[in-house]
């Protein structure tokens, strides 16, 4: 197990090298200039001069990519071309928010994908499954931001249940912090617990159908039983590695949904990098974002490993 | 896996739980909430380039003068001045007792530091053009500072209010310390903190010299998305939405406990024509764009008519030196003149041109369609194409690498100068088209450094003429600017300059 653990992390640490070299280059061909963007339209010879000289963006390339890599590995990651501000501060003040609503948008999505994966297992091919699975194709097919404007129309606008944006720390006010997180975590959740609904119950009735269900069912069990004891857990793999992939999504989709919702995360960050072309800005948040789902991919293989002991001995091999 | 599922349910319905008790935003009793748009890029007023930063500065910083709810300046940092009689010697005379954020005082040096930072070219001052004319500064005593121009400056008391030749501390510029983050000033409000495209935090400056001024603490909230901000004031969230979206404003100010004022200043919108590209360089095609225009259809379709048409040059109707003999366009257009004037420019069947959009302002992109139907009818096809800002501005702005493009402004002077001098003059930031005229550079020039207003005007209707006739740019409606207010908010006055100055007087009902 530890040889699996130890194997995955070099892969993950060697595909956080790639990606950083990546992102480096690919920031670096995109058409529209840092100092431009910072100057304006007409700025001095002397002001851009200055302007590179107090980024390094003077120098080769390659010399600002290994100056900026040894920065990222100490954790400094530079400071922002329009702001000036530390980066790596601004990093650690908003990675808790994006972690917050995924981890919330998570909640939901699991709130709703298992128990009606379950029912639609349990009552499979009855108009009750056809109708969960298309509500579900439903939700899974509305794009997050078009959720996110009817819930805000509705639930804020209308009924004035909930305020429509806007963000408190959970250690400020942890009901006030809850009741502003609701609505973003409901519009990501909405659309990945459709995805993990139908995973889920296609899983549960591949299982349910074979064999050693078959037999169980045979001995008296109840069907509810069979479902929950036994096809839940051979489902779970297949659908453990999915929800990875899954959470990544959700992340990725936290940048547009912090727009929406006006919360101070990474995904704000970002998006003002990109329009500024605030690179060290967008390096760091896009790092931030691809070390996360790496290492919840890593912990979910991890997991998956331990349900399902035949995964350590190819993972190992 | 039973239980492990239903501690998940149950966890995810705990949030729904929490919040189906209807909700009242939580608000800091003393603390003002206001929406703006477009997040700043750093708070130095000599570096700052774009307007979003301009209007934080003017809450933290201040200079000599400050301009009124009319655009008129009036005394701030410097109580009073006296001018030689050849206008080219100012001595200020600064207020007593005013003291940096940090508690230092205010001095004369800090003035001769500030000006002679603007003029060093090593600074890279993004409108150096204001300080062109300065020639020396230097402090007579403690609160005594003369000012020699090289010449007589018409606008130089509007341009001492102009966020960036706003009066900054030596005793920490010259140290060291960044403004551009952490920004010490001697406005009514202290820096607090920042959150990049998120929040500001500003507070109440104790020492600032108005007494019992600003009435709250500013929490301005970055919203750049018209609907979302929308959203935000109709849901509890702001006191005050800025620059709210046309399409928007009847819906608020419909609500009850709503209101909104339209302000007309500087948000011009215009057609820009590279004079330097094909087909464009022909001013005959140049004034058939023009005539093709039906700006009224702009202002009523787009700005549902919260925008007056702008029938001629670029100074808005409301200046003191807009002459109406220049609004030689007609309201709804002309097109058999734009198809006259074509045809004159040696295309009777019709030309195809470009027109670059940014795609991320979107008031500028939804001009799109509209141009390109009313260009259509005179027989001009446009090709609409569309991209990513930042690109668009190396383009357009720096490469020139267009035909014909959109764009707006909002002049943060609302001096008629502001509206003309660097949008045509020749080498510019600020002229995309590639205009170059000696003539016309020479008229606004001297306007520019001419202290009678009469004289002034005069000049610049001269100079609209050689607009009108040439027509590097195509000035189309001046929209109005929108802003919000829930009723509680009282002793707001917006300024025609876009500026949020005068929100240190406001104060929330209870």
């Amino acid at each position: 197990m530890i040889a699996f653990i130890a194997k995955r992390i070099v892969g993950v640490v060697a595909s956080l090298l790639v990606i950083s070299l990546v992102l480096f280059l690919a920031l670096s061909i995109v058409p529209g200039r840092a100092s431009t963007a910072a100057l304006g339209t007409n700025p001095s010879p002397d002001a851009i001069a200055a302007f590179e000289q107090r980024y390094g963006l003077d120098r080769p390339l390659a010399v600002q990519y290994f100056d900026w890599l040894r920065g990222v590995v100490f954790g400094d990651f530079g400071r922002s071309y329009q702001t000036d501000v530390e980066i790596g501060g601004e990093v650690a003040r908003r990675f808790p928010v994006t972690l917050q609503l995924t981890l919330l948008s998570t909640l939901v999505a699991l709130g709703f994908a298992v128990p009606l994966a379950f029912g639609a297992a349990r009552f499979r091919r009855t108009g009750f499954d056809y109708t969960l699975s298309a509500v579900a194709l439903a939700g899974l097919s509305m794009p997050v931001f078009a959720i996110a404007t009817a819930l805000v129309l509705v639930v804020s606008l209308q009924l004035r249940w909930l305020p429509p944006g806007g963000y408190v720390p959970f250690t400020e006010d942890p009901i006030q912090n809850l009741k502003l997180m609701i609505l973003p975590a409901l519009s990501l959740g909405l659309v990945s617990g459709g995805v993990m609904m139908r995973i889920f119950r296609s899983g549960l009735i591949n299982a349910v159908e074979r064999d050693f269900a078959t037999v169980s069912l045979s001995r008296g069990a109840s069907e509810g039983r069979v479902l929950v004891r036994h096809a839940a857990r051979v489902a779970a793999v297949p659908f453990l590695t999915f929800g990875a992939m899954e959470i990544s999504a959700i992340f990725g989709g936290a940048v547009v949904i912090e727009q929406i919702f006006q919360l101070p995360g990474l995904g704000t960050l970002a998006l003002q990098g990109i329009e500024t072309r605030d690179y060290r800005v967008l390096q760091a948040a896009a790092l931030v974002i691809a070390t996360f789902v790496m290492v919840a991919n890593l912990a979910v293989d991890v997991i998956a490993a331990m349900i399902d002991p035949r995964l350590r001995r190819l993972g190992a091999a | 896996m039973k239980r492990f599922s239903l501690a998940l349910v149950a966890a995810g319905l705990l949030g729904l739980a929490v919040g189906l008790t209807p909700s009242v935003q939580a608000e800091a009793a003393d603390q003002l909430r206001v929406g703006f748009v477009d997040p700043p890029q750093g708070f130095d007023p000599a570096l700052a380039v774009v307007g979003a930063s301009h209007q934080v500065i003017d809450l933290l910083f201040s200079g000599l003068t400050k301009l009124d709810a009319n655009s008129d300046p009036q005394p701030d940092l410097a109580e009073s001045w006296t001018v030689s009689d050849d206008g080219t010697v100012y001595t200020f005379k600064l207020r007593e007792g005013v003291k940096w954020h940090d508690g230092q005082p205010l001095t004369a040096d800090d003035v001769v530091f500030t000006f002679e930072r603007l003029m060093d070219p090593k600074t890279g001052y993004p409108y150096a053009t204001q300080v062109e004319s300065f020639a020396g500064v230097k402090a007579i005593d403690p609160t005594t500072v003369e000012l020699t121009l090289s010449k007589p400056t018409g606008p130089l008391l509007t341009f001492l209010a102009f966020p960036g030749n706003f009066i900054v501390p030596k005793h920490i510029v010259s140290a060291g310390p960044s403004l551009t983050s952490a920004p010490i000033g001697t406005g009514p409000y202290k820096f607090v903190s920042y959150s990049p495209n998120q929040e500001l935090i500003l507070g109440k400056n104790p020492d600032y010299y108005v007494s019992g001024v600003p009435k709250m603490d500013l929490q301005i909230k970055y919203i750049n998305n018209d609907t979302e901000r929308t959203n935000a004031m109709l849901g509890g969230n702001l006191d005050i939405a800025t620059r709210t979206a046309p399409r928007d404003y009847d819906q608020i100010v419909n609500t009850p406990g709503f209101r909104g004022s339209q302000t007309f200043g500087g948000r011009w919108y215009s057609v820009l024509t590279n004079v330097d590209a094909d087909v464009t360089k022909n001013k005959l095609v140049r004034q058939a764009i023009s005539y093709a225009i039906d700006r009224q259809a702009m202002a009523d379709v787009l700005f549902f008519g919260y925008a007056e048409p702008m029938l001629g040059g670029p100074i808005p109707n409301w200046s003191w030196a807009h002459d109406a003999s220049t609004d030689i366009f007609p309201v709804n257009g002309d097109v058999e003149k734009a198809k006259a004037l074509l045809a004159e420019a040696g295309y009777p069947d019709g030309v195809t041109i470009d027109m670059t959009l940014a795609a991320s302002w979107k008031n500028l992109v939804e001009q799109g369609p509209l141009l390109k139907e009313m260009l259509a009818k005179a027989g001009i096809e446009v090709n609409l194409i569309s991209m990513e800002n930042p690109r668009w501005v190396d383009e357009v702005w720096v490469g020139g690498k267009y035909q014909t493009a959109n764009n707006f402004w909002l002049s943060p002077l609302a001096d008629p100068d502001d509206f003309i001098f660097l949008s045509y003059k020749c080498g510019s930031g600020m002229n995309a088209q590639r205009y170059c005229n000696k003539e016309f550079d020479a008229l606004v020039e001297e306007a520019r450094y001419t202290s009678d207003q009469a004289k002034r005007k005069e000049l610049y209707t001269q100079a609209t003429n050689i607009l009108l006739d040439e027509m590097p740019l195509i000035p189309t409606v001046n929209a109005g600017i929108l802003d919000a207010a829930t009723d509680k908010v009282q002793g707001w006055v917006p300024m025609r300059t876009g500026m949020y100055r005068g929100l240190e007087n406001v104060t929330l009902a209870e």
